[in-house]
């Protein structure tokens, strides 16, 4: 996928999180993040090769990510389900980079990594301020488009 | 499937969904017996079958299924010693905490490994994520069958089923993206028969309720046969009497079991405690915020979890398998060393009464 539309992707993560869980009653939510998971899906369908094999969970891993900007919003329990939702992204990578390295293609281990690396460093945050809220999303944008 | 009922009711804990002790308890009962069915296969065929690294990761999942069950079944019961129930239910979150990841990398090698080794066709990213999503799916199913047998009904749970399905829903449009075909029975099964639940003459009704997680339950299986034939209507247009028998003995074995197991320890099922909930309801609602190192979750899992990184570690380097068994075997021994340290806590509480009264 070009650059542009790595981009995008992020943008359209970034808009996702800004209205996960934001109405009342169990179906208006599920209806929200259906529409999130759809839109990511049909994105990655137009915009996407699908010969290029490491696009397969790509719209998962928008999904991963706009949970993950998502959490740096919550006031109860933000460290759990932050730590949550970048294990999911972490799951949905690891999944996929050994999956790509049974075929022998190369595999994004130093998103692995830096994910892993994040998600580590936010359990032992005690508090999380305004300030590291964005910088954890600016690290976030950078392991989406840079590594 | 086997893993479905413990991955659901390890992730209503972890996520503080608050849920009837009788379900999670169905839940956890019905994961130990589906894994009765293949040990009881393997043991009849146990010449003609070879158990390779990824039988072991499920055999795992199996004993760490039964210890959780195990510790939940006797911190729910009053009639023990109380001290012992309050050191064991301390520990059912952490071990919820270490079963949850298991769960989700068995059976996504498990996937890798049938993909890379059976079927190229589904080799990608993206089949493990399928495959998790159906057993979860399936879990909440096959939940929902089981409280229809109990007489029992959760709302929440079929709330969930019925979201649930749209979901598996773009699942199956991401598949036609992908392979260019998809199972059309099967999504009538699995995704399009679960809307009737919007129907509150079927949502109250027994029958329905049961129809509706039959239904689920058939569509995956159609789903399997689809992804291994890619086909759904071979399984059915194949089947011989061997088949069925196969299927009908292991249904029965799974019943049989069940029920037996269910009727012998019903008085944990069953009690006024119970069906109170997880949740006690002389509680407050306060919510206490920890900071990191100090939750009493996290203070009974990090020695063990430690010890079991090291074990994965060296389990690793010495036998070159990093990926199928040393992180099932790291858990393994992280909850072996959870379950221990209640016991270890009373045998010290006693000690150390016994020398205050001396």
């Amino acid at each position: 996928m070009s650059m542009f539309a790595n981009a995008v992707a992020c943008l359209l993560c970034l808009i996702f999180a800004a209205f996960l869980w934001k109405m009342k009653g169990m179906h208006r939510v599920t209806l929200v993040m259906l529409l999130v998971v759809t839109t990511s899906v049909l994105y990655t369908a137009f915009v996407g090769n699908f010969a290029d094999s490491s696009l397969e969970n790509y719209p998962f891993r928008m999904v991963a990510l706009a949970l993950c900007v998502f959490t740096t919003g919550l006031r109860e329990n933000r460290r759990r389900y932050m730590v949550l939702a970048q294990t999911f992204w972490l799951w949905v990578e690891l999944v996929g980079a050994v999956s790509l390295a049974q075929i022998g293609e190369p595999a994004p281990w130093f998103r692995l990594v830096a994910i892993a690396g994040i998600g580590l460093g936010c359990c032992f945050m005690a508090r999380i301020s305004r300030e590291i809220e964005f910088g954890l999303i600016v690290l976030w944008m950078a392991v989406w488009m840079f590594f | 499937m086997s893993q479905a009922g413990i991955l659901l009711s390890v992730f209503l804990l972890i996520m503080n969904v608050k849920i009837h002790r009788r379900t999670s308890l169905l839940l956890e009962l019905s994961s130990v017996c589906c894994l009765v069915v293949p040990f009881a296969y393997w043991l009849f065929y146990s010449d003609s079958i070879t158990v390779e690294g990824n039988a072991f990761g499920v055999g795992i999942v199996g004993f760490i299924s039964l210890l959780y069950f195990g510790t939940h079944l006797v911190s729910a019961d009053s009639a023990e010693d109380l001290t012992l129930c309050k050191e064991l239910s301390r520990i059912r979150r952490p071990l919820a905490w270490i079963t949850l990841p298991t769960v989700f990398w068995v059976f996504s090698t498990l996937s890798l490994d049938y993909t890379h080794a059976e079927n190229s066709l589904w080799h990608g990213a993206f089949f493990p994520l399928y495959a998790n999503a159906c057993i979860f799916y399936s879990g909440i199913a096959l939940l929902t069958a089981l409280l229809s047998f109990e007489n029992y009904y959760n709302r929440l749970m079929e709330k969930f089923l019925l979201l649930c399905s749209w979901f598996m829903a773009v699942f199956f449009l991401w598949v036609y993206f992908l392979k260019g075909e998809t199972n059309l029975i099967s999504f009538v099964f699995t995704c399009v028969v679960p809307q009737i639940l919007f129907v509150e003459a079927v949502r109250e009704n027994l029958w329905g309720r049961l129809i509706v997680a039959l239904s689920i339950l058939l569509g995956v299986l159609l789903k399997v046969d689809f992804v291994i034939n890619s086909n759904e209507t071979i399984l059915v247009s194949n089947l011989t009497f061997a088949h069925v028998s196969l299927l009908f003995a292991g249904l029965v074995l799974f019943i049989v079991f069940f029920l037996g197991v269910r009727y012998l320890l019903s008085r944990f099922f069953e009690n006024d405690e119970i069906l109170m909930g997880e949740e006690s309801d002389t509680s407050d609602g306060e919510v206490q915020i920890y900071s990191p190192f100090s939750a009493p979750d996290f203070k009974v899992v990090r020695l063990p979890v430690l010890c079991g990184i090291l074990t994965a570690v060296a389990f690793g380097y010495f036998t070159s398998d990093w990926i199928v068994l040393a992180g099932p075997f790291g858990a393994y021994v992280s909850c072996l060393l959870v379950c221990l340290q209640p016991f270890t806590h009373l045998v010290f509480f006693k000690k150390r009464r016994g020398g205050k009264s001396k």
